[in-house]
This record gives C-alpha cells, sequence and structure tokens, in this order.
C-alpha cells in the first residue's frame, strides 16, 4: 500500500471563483479590513495521517485516522455551541496505463459535532446514517471524530482480481456556520474550512 | 438613418446604460452578500467579477484620464490648467463628504454590530442555560434514584428471571426502556416502550468507565428525532458487591420541557454562531463598504473629469479659436455649447471671427490690387531706361531698378537695405556720382534736376538727375526718390547730328567756290606770268601756287567732311576679318614703318557680313592714328588683337587696338569721336568721327580709352552672324558690358 499525496483537478466554477478572489485580492489588498484577520479558528495540521481498506465477509470497510487542527480557540468556540463537521471523501479508480481512469465507488461521509448546551453533552451525529453518539468530553467526542472504523464502502464483487485500483481519500472540515458569502470575501482569513491533501493507496485486491 | 448610423450613434450609450446597470445591481447585490441562502453563493464568484471588472475599468479609464491631463498639462495645452483645477475642485467636493461618510459608517458599523453582543444577552442566556439544566437536574436525579432501586430488585435475579422484572418495572415506571448488560456489553434483556425497530441504548465506553469507578451514571441526551431522554445506569450487585450486569434506563424528558430545552439549545447556538459571525461580519461589511466608497471616489473623480470637460471644452474651444485666429486662419466657427454665458462668448466670438474674416477678405483684395500696381511699377522700373533709386532720408537704398545699376555701373540690388554712401567705394564713377547727390543733398534741397558729368575711363558721362522728396502720407520715414539718364549717347548723337550738318554745309559751301578759285588761279598764273618781270612772276607763282595749294587742302578738308555726312551707301560681304586686318597690316609693315606691329587674332573667329572697304577704311584709320602717335618712339609697338565677345545677348567680333603711345588726352578721352577734335598738329580731327559712323552704320559699337600701362585703346564690337545695319538704338552702356571688358 503506497500513500502519495496528489491533487485533483478542479471544476470550471472552482477556478471562475478562484479567480474571482485573486482579483478582489489585487483591488482590495491593503484595505482596513485585512488588519481584522486573526487566528481564533482552525490552526494547525490537518490531514488524513492514515487510511486503508478492510476486506471483511465481502465487503470493503475503510479505516482511517485524520488530525484534526483543533486549537484551544476552536475547543473555546465548540463549548460554546458551535458546530465542526468533518467530511470525508473516498474515491475508488481502475488504474489504467493508456486510458484515464475509471472511477470504481465513490462515497462521501460528513459528521457532525456540537455541543448541547442543556445536556452539557457533545453529540456526534452521523449525516449519512442518522446516527448519533452523546459523549461527555470534547476529547472524547474528537478522538471518536478523528477515528474512522469499519465503514463499509465497496462490495467485494465491484473489483476484479487481476487490476489494479487507487483508493484516495481526503477529509474536510468546516467549523462554525460562516455562510459561503462571507468566507469568499474574507478569503484570507482561512480558519472555517480546511481541505486536506488526497491520501492515496494502492488496492490490491 | 439606417441600422448602421444609429448603432454608431448610440451603441456606446446603449452599452455604457446596460453595463452601469449591471454593475449597479451586482453592487446591491454584493452589498447584501450576507443575507442570502446557498444558492445565491453559486453567483457569487460572478457577481464579484462583475464589480471588479467594473472597478477596474473605472480605474483604466481614470488612469487614461489624469495621464492624458497630466499630458496636456506639461505641455502646456490650452485649458489644460484649468481643466486639471476644475477637476481638483469637483474632486475635492465629492472626495471629502464620502471620505467623512465613510469614517462614520465604519465607526457605526463596528459600534453598531458590537452592540449586538452585549453582555446582558450573553449572560441572560448564560442564565437561561442554567435555569434549564437546574431544572432538569431534579429530574434527572430523581431518575436516577429510581434506576438505582430497580437496579437493587434487579440484583438478586437470574438472567433468565429478569426480562418479567423489567418489564413489569417499565410499565410501573414512566421509563421508556429497561436494558440489563452483561460482560462485554452483551444484552441480558431488555423491556422498551419504544418502536420494535429501535435498538436498544447501548452501554457505552464512557458509561461503563463510570460505573467501573463506582460513580452512578446519568445523562440527559438528545434523541435523533430532537426531543431529550434522560439516560441513566446502575449496576446490579450481587453479594454486596457490584457484579458485571449494569441497568440502562432510558426514560423520557416531557414535551413542553423538552420544547423548552431545546428553544434554549437553539438560543444558544444561533448566538454562539453570531458571536462567530462578528468579526466577519464587520470585515466583510467594512469590505464591502470600502469596496463601494472605492467606487464612489474612483467614479465621483471621473464624473468630475466629465464635468471639468463639459465646463473647460467651450473654452479651450474658444481658445483654440483664438490662436487660429492669431494665426490668420478666421474662418474659425467655434460650436455652440450652450445658451448660457459661454454660449454667449462663443457667439460673440463667432461674429468677431466673421468680421475680421471679412475685413481679412476686403484687405486681401485691397492688397492684391496694391501688389498687382506694384508688380506693373516694378515692371515698367525694370524696363526704363532710366535708373530710379528710392532711398531713406538717411540715405539709405530702398528700391532700385536694373537700369540704376546700367547707368553707374554698380549692381544697386546689393545695396538696398544699406546705406547709399557706403557701398561700392571701390568704383570711381559711382563714388563720384555719390560725392555730388551729396552736395546738392547738403544744401537742402528736395526737389531739385541737374545735369551731372561724371568722369569714367570711357570718357565723360553726362547724367541728367532729379531728385524728388517722397510724400510721408503713411507715417513712415521721410525719403526720396532719384532718377537719372545717362544722357551721354544723346549728346553725343546731337553733336554728331551737329557736326553732320556742319560738314554738309560745308561741302556744299565751300567746295563749289574753290574749283573757280583754283582754275582763277591758275588762269592768272598762266595769262600773267609771261608779261611780267622775273622777279613779279616768281610772286605770281608763289601767290598762285599757295592759292592753289591752299584750295587743294581746302578741298581735301572738304571731302573729308563732305566723307563725314555722306549718307551711308553699303556693300555688304561675308568675309574674313581677320584676312583683312593681315592684309592692311602687311601694306604697312611694306611702308617700312619703324614701328612694330603685332597681330593676336583668334582662329576660331567666324566670317562676318560687312562693307569690305568700309571696315578695311576703319582699319586703316586707326593703324594711321597710332602710328602717327608713335611718331619719333624708338619702340613704338601696335597691338591688333581680335576675339569672340558677347554684348548683351549677341555675339560679337571684337577688334582692339593698342598702342603704347601717349594715348588719349585726359580731358579729350570723351570727345575723341567728337569731329574735329584731335591731339595732332595736322590732323583734321575727322578720323576717329568717321571710324565712328561706320561702325554705328554697322551695328557695331566703339570704345576709346586709355591703358593702364600707358598707351590708348580702341575697340570695336561688330555684330556677327548677321547683316550689320545702320545703328538706331542708343550705345549701350558700360554696366551692360562690364564682362566682357575684364
Amino acid at each position: 500500500m503506497n500513500a502519495a499525496p496528489s491533487k485533483p483537478p478542479r471544476g470550471y466554477a472552482a477556478a471562475a471563483e478562484h479567480c474571482a478572489v485573486l482579483l478582489l485580492a489585487a483591488v482590495l489588498a491593503g484595505t482596513p479590513c485585512s488588519s481584522t484577520a486573526r487566528a481564533d479558528g482552525l490552526e494547525g495540521r490537518f490531514e488524513v495521517r492514515s487510511a486503508d481498506l478492510d476486506l471483511k465477509e465481502g465487503v470493503y470497510h475503510l479505516n482511517a485516522r485524520v488530525d484534526l487542527p483543533v486549537s484551544d480557540a476552536v475547543r473555546r468556540g465548540m463549548a460554546e455551541g458551535l458546530p465542526l463537521t468533518l467530511e470525508l471523501d473516498l474515491d475508488i479508480e481502475h488504474v489504467r496505463q493508456l486510458l484515464p481512469n475509471s472511477r470504481v465507488a465513490e462515497l462521501t461521509q460528513r459528521y457532525h459535532l456540537q455541543y448541547n448546551a442543556v445536556s452539557a453533552r457533545y453529540i456526534l451525529r452521523n449525516e449519512n446514517s442518522g446516527q448519533q453518539e452523546s459523549l461527555g468530553t470534547l476529547d472524547a467526542a474528537l478522538e471518536q471524530l478523528s477515528e474512522i472504523r469499519g465503514l463499509p464502502v465497496l462490495d467485494k464483487s465491484l473489483i476484479t482480481a487481476d487490476r489494479r485500483y487507487e483508493a484516495n481519500v481526503r477529509a474536510k472540515i468546516d467549523y462554525g456556520t460562516v455562510p459561503f458569502s462571507l468566507r469568499l470575501l474574507m478569503f484570507w482569513v482561512n480558519e472555517w474550512h480546511r481541505d486536506s491533501d488526497w491520501y492515496t493507496w494502492t488496492l490490491q485486491p | 438613418m439606417d441600422l448602421a448610423a444609429v448603432t454608431r450613434k448610440y451603441g456606446a450609450t446603449v452599452l455604457g446604460t446596460i453595463g452601469v446597470v449591471l454593475w449597479l445591481a451586482a453592487l446591491y447585490l454584493l452589498g447584501s452578500v450576507a443575507q442570502h441562502s446557498a444558492e445565491f453563493n453559486k453567483w457569487l464568484p460572478w457577481i464579484l467579477l462583475i464589480n471588479i471588472s467594473g472597478l477596474l475599468t473605472l480605474f483604466v479609464l481614470l488612469a487614461i484620464k489624469l495621464s492624458g491631463l497630466f499630458r496636456d498639462y506639461r505641455r502646456h495645452v490650452p485649458g489644460s490648467r484649468l481643466k486639471g483645477r476644475t477637476v481638483a475642485i469637483f474632486s475635492a467636493l465629492a472626495v471629502a463628504p464620502i471620505l467623512i461618510v465613510y469614517y462614520f459608517s465604519v465607526q457605526f458599523l463596528n459600534r453598531g454590530i458590537d452592540s449586538w453582543f452585549e453582555m446582558e444577552v450573553s449572560q441572560g442566556l448564560k442564565d437561561t442555560r442554567e435555569l434549564s439544566h437546574a431544572a432538569l437536574e431534579v429530574r434527572v436525579r430523581e431518575f436516577l434514584q429510581h434506576t438505582q432501586s430497580v437496579a437493587h430488585e434487579l440484583s438478586p435475579l437470574a438472567d433468565f428471571e429478569l426480562i418479567g422484572t423489567l418489564d413489569r418495572e417499565r410499565r410501573e415506571s414512566t421509563a421508556l426502556e429497561f436494558t440489563v448488560v452483561g460482560t462485554q456489553a452483551r444484552i441480558v434483556a431488555t423491556s422498551s416502550d419504544r418502536p420494535m425497530d429501535t435498538l436498544p441504548v447501548p452501554a457505552t465506553d464512557e458509561m461503563m468507565l463510570q460505573l467501573r469507578r463506582g460513580r452512578p451514571y446519568v445523562s440527559l441526551d438528545t434523541d435523533a428525532i430532537g426531543g431529550y431522554v434522560i439516560r441513566a445506569a446502575a449496576p446490579l450487585e450481587r453479594n454486596g458487591s457490584s457484579s458485571a450486569r449494569v441497568l440502562i434506563a432510558l426514560y423520557p424528558v416531557p414535551q413542553q420541557l423538552s420544547q423548552l430545552a431545546d428553544t434554549v439549545q437553539r438560543s444558544y447556538t444561533q448566538y454562539a454562531n453570531l458571536v462567530q459571525l462578528r468579526q466577519p461580519l464587520k470585515s466583510t461589511y467594512m469590505l464591502i463598504l470600502s469596496f463601494v466608497v472605492l467606487m464612489s471616489l474612483t467614479a465621483a473623480v471621473y464624473g468630475a473629469f466629465f464635468a471639468a470637460q463639459r465646463l473647460v471644452q467651450p473654452v479651450q474651444d474658444l481658445i483654440a479659436g483664438t490662436r487660429a485666429v492669431a494665426k490668420g486662419n478666421y474662418d474659425t466657427k467655434l460650436p455652440l455649447p450652450s445658451r448660457d454665458e459661454l454660449g454667449f462668448l462663443v457667439t460673440s466670438f463667432n461674429d468677431m471671427t466673421k468680421r475680421l474674416g471679412r475685413a481679412r477678405e476686403e484687405t486681401r483684395r485691397s492688397q492684391q490690387a496694391v501688389e498687382a500696381q506694384r508688380a506693373g511699377l516694378a515692371v515698367i522700373l525694370a524696363r526704363l531706361s532710366t535708373g530710379v533709386v528710392s532711398l531713406e532720408s538717411d540715405l539709405t537704398v530702398r528700391t532700385a531698378n536694373q537700369a540704376a545699376s546700367a547707368i553707374l555701373g554698380v549692381d544697386l540690388e546689393e545695396a538696398v537695405g544699406r546705406k547709399f554712401d557706403e557701398t561700392f567705394s571701390e568704383s570711381p564713377l559711382f563714388t563720384q556720382f555719390i560725392a555730388d547727390i551729396k552736395l546738392r543733398l547738403g544744401a537742402e534741397q528736395s526737389d531739385w534736376r541737374e545735369q551731372i558729368e561724371l568722369l569714367s575711363d570711357s570718357g565723360k558721362r553726362v547724367l541728367m538727375c532729379a531728385c524728388t522728396a517722397l510724400p510721408n502720407d503713411l507715417g513712415g520715414a521721410p525719403g526720396m526718390v532719384l532718377v537719372f539718364d545717362d544722357i551721354t549717347t544723346l549728346l553725343q548723337a546731337q553733336r554728331d547730328a551737329a557736326w553732320g550738318e556742319v560738314a554738309r554745309r560745308l561741302a556744299h559751301e565751300i567746295k563749289n567756290p574753290l574749283t573757280p578759285i583754283q582754275l582763277s588761279a591758275e588762269r592768272i598764273q598762266r595769262k600773267f606770268s609771261g608779261n611780267m618781270n622775273p622777279e613779279d612772276a616768281q610772286v605770281l607763282e608763289r601767290a598762285t601756287h599757295t592759292i592753289v595749294a591752299q584750295v587743294e587742302a581746302m578741298k581735301q578738308m572738304v571731302n573729308a567732311f563732305s566723307e563725314y555726312a555722306r549718307a551711308p551707301d553699303m556693300h555688304f560681304s561675308r568675309f574674313d576679318l581677320n584676312q583683312l586686318i593681315t592684309e592692311v597690316v602687311d601694306l604697312y609693315r611694306v611702308q617700312a614703318s619703324s614701328a612694330e606691329l603685332k597681330l593676336e587674332l583668334e582662329l576660331n573667329l567666324p566670317n562676318i557680313i560687312a562693307d569690305r572697304i568700309r571696315i578695311r577704311q576703319i582699319l586703316n584709320n586707326l593703324v594711321t592714328n597710332s602710328l602717327e602717335a608713335l611718331e619719333g618712339r624708338a619702340d613704338a609697338r601696335v597691338d591688333i588683337e581680335t576675339h569672340i565677345a558677347e554684348d548683351g545677348p549677341k555675339q560679337v567680333a571684337a577688334i582692339v587696338v593698342t598702342d603704347n603711345g601717349p594715348g588719349f588726352h585726359r580731358d579729350l578721352i570723351g570727345t575723341v569721336f567728337d569731329p574735329y577734335v584731335t591731339s595732332k598738329p595736322k590732323g583734321t580731327g575727322l578720323g576717329l568721327a568717321i571710324v565712328k559712323k561706320i561702325v554705328e552704320e554697322h551695328g557695331g559699337r566703339i570704345e576709346a580709352d586709355n591703358r593702364r600701362t600707358g598707351g590708348a585703346r580702341v575697340r570695336i564690337l561688330l555684330p556677327l552672324g548677321e547683316t550689320a545695319r545702320p545703328s538706331s538704338g542708343r550705345e549701350p552702356r558700360k554696366g551692360e558690358h562690364r564682362r566682357e571688358r575684364v
């Protein structure tokens, strides 16, 4: 299993957005607002530290470990009720020699973690299944969130034995409920959303 | 008007209007960016692009305008300074309020948004949360005690006995679910009032850890549908100590209480979100405000340019029009900007240029008429044989015609603008003329007419000169005009005519009685000489001989006069002039003259058409004159030279006879061609007069002067290539033949 970070191509809309952001930066750089940026959001390294697929009873299960960029400021914010959302993207492709890779499976798993002030408990909810879990401490909740165990992702019948496959995992994290428009306008303040690099490894059937 | 013309005229305006409307709409949408849905967010990049494009467009337009203004300012383009000042004033007027509004808006934004998060609100929410918590805490404790009580009852029971008791206890209480789990969190028994597809509440690690530490577990949790439940756990004891079995109970929270708690939780979360949004909102609003202010400033400055251009344009037009008028372009017509004061000014300017144009046209016509008159006058002056020179009061030459130059022998064109008396000092003739003129001007005479005699190398020149003061009607400096004519030839012609008449009368009145006198003297001698004594006869013979001799001399003289006065009887033929000269000179050489006769003849001299006999007579007279003048000189020498010369536009054959004798007497040099003018004791004074007459009969010209090295020189010019005709024109003047005299 070889792990190597890479960057898949982005869409046209994203390019346009990036272009707009750059133009906005060129025009408004140096305005008084630029001094208002402050680091009270996501901070630190955010990456998929490890990931693999485990075959159990004819189904591949994903096990992954994610390092979350949670600073003390984020912890305080979460204790005040701000939510933390983790999105996990899994992409399994059939690697071909001359042709572009073909996608075999694609999965997005979303987790939502938020403090309930009335019950003084952290509620971790799987947005895909609706299942939720109540945890007494933030550390327990973050540990639970960063450790993905036995997530069924692919039936073995979809995999051909003599072919080569490549699995990619990426995590996205959102902190708080800052609207996209505000994030776009304050593009230089990267404390509400992060994308990890793709974690890639070869799947041997 | 066709579609293309309409598109050209209004296309830019329509496109500009659409662009501005689109931009304002995008600006409005950007201003309310925080209030829109996620759907709106898709369009946000494009809205930003439109706004930034608009701003960049404004910046570019403004930069172009500013650079243009700066360039015009440096080049001192008319109106650029006024335009710059107007733009600066308008910009200041527009920018100052915008900046003030911006400043207070920033203050309002900071304070306004901060005011949303006053301490009272935050504290109230915290108190509400605590209150909710306290209200639920009582119920939580009751349910924990109930769970512990049930667990105590269940403790002695075996696993298979648990289900019945659990079910009974659940029915007797308000619990939703009772579940007993054993080792490895295995469910031993459960009783639930919840739907059948709902799994029993599992034992969590946290729960088991707390129980293992001997502490009861109870928690208030939310269920999947948003309500609240109380989860409690208590160990089942066996023989006074805890066993591996644990009772997990799930109690409902009353709906009203659950809703209230949910409301408190939602408010708490929303407030936390607002707190988190406080800084981004402030930054974003300030960003958008700055963006709008920047665009407003740019638009205001651009508008200032537009307004300044509208105001300054008529002034620039006026300046350009004034410069055009100053350059003489009176056709300049300025566009009428409006009906205001500037419009009145432009109308007045247009009227003024119109009147100036008319006046200039009239002036031009008058000038053309004057120029035509002046040109005509110049032609007349140029064609005049009379010299005309206009002078300033200080003798500065204004104008001079060609005849004046020819008469005075200098190029007076070079003297225009210079002092008349400071030019051509090397010319003796001109110097004498200036001296005479100054002498008369010094006598304070404004109008005078005098005959001036000048002495030149070729003899005496007589000028009839008149001076008239120029009128000073135009306010310029007073001046004078000199009009003079060379009347030397005229006087000579008058003298020639007079001498001709004298000669004719002499020939007629004297010659007739001479023959009877001679015959009578000879008869007296024949008749009386024989009858007288020898002495008387000798006296008579001497007397008659004297009479006859004197009569003969008088006959010769009368014949000479007759020759001078007779009408030309010419016999033209083409002959070689050099050959004729050689023949004549050889004749004199044969006569064993002591003088050296030297010829220098032009070999390429063409044949001339003339009366050969008369030309021979000319040569005889000239050679004879020279030889007579050289009598007694040991080094006597006569040079005869021929060459081709130019006399005006024509080619002529020049015959130059020079000697090294005493030359012409200085007093006689102007009258050597007059009859009866001679310096020789025996001369009749008709030789050169006859020569001159013959030359003029051939259409030629003759000059006589003294050589600087001593001796006389006579120069004869005979026309080449045409039959010579008797001269009827004036004698060519010295100035017209300067080149051939070199």
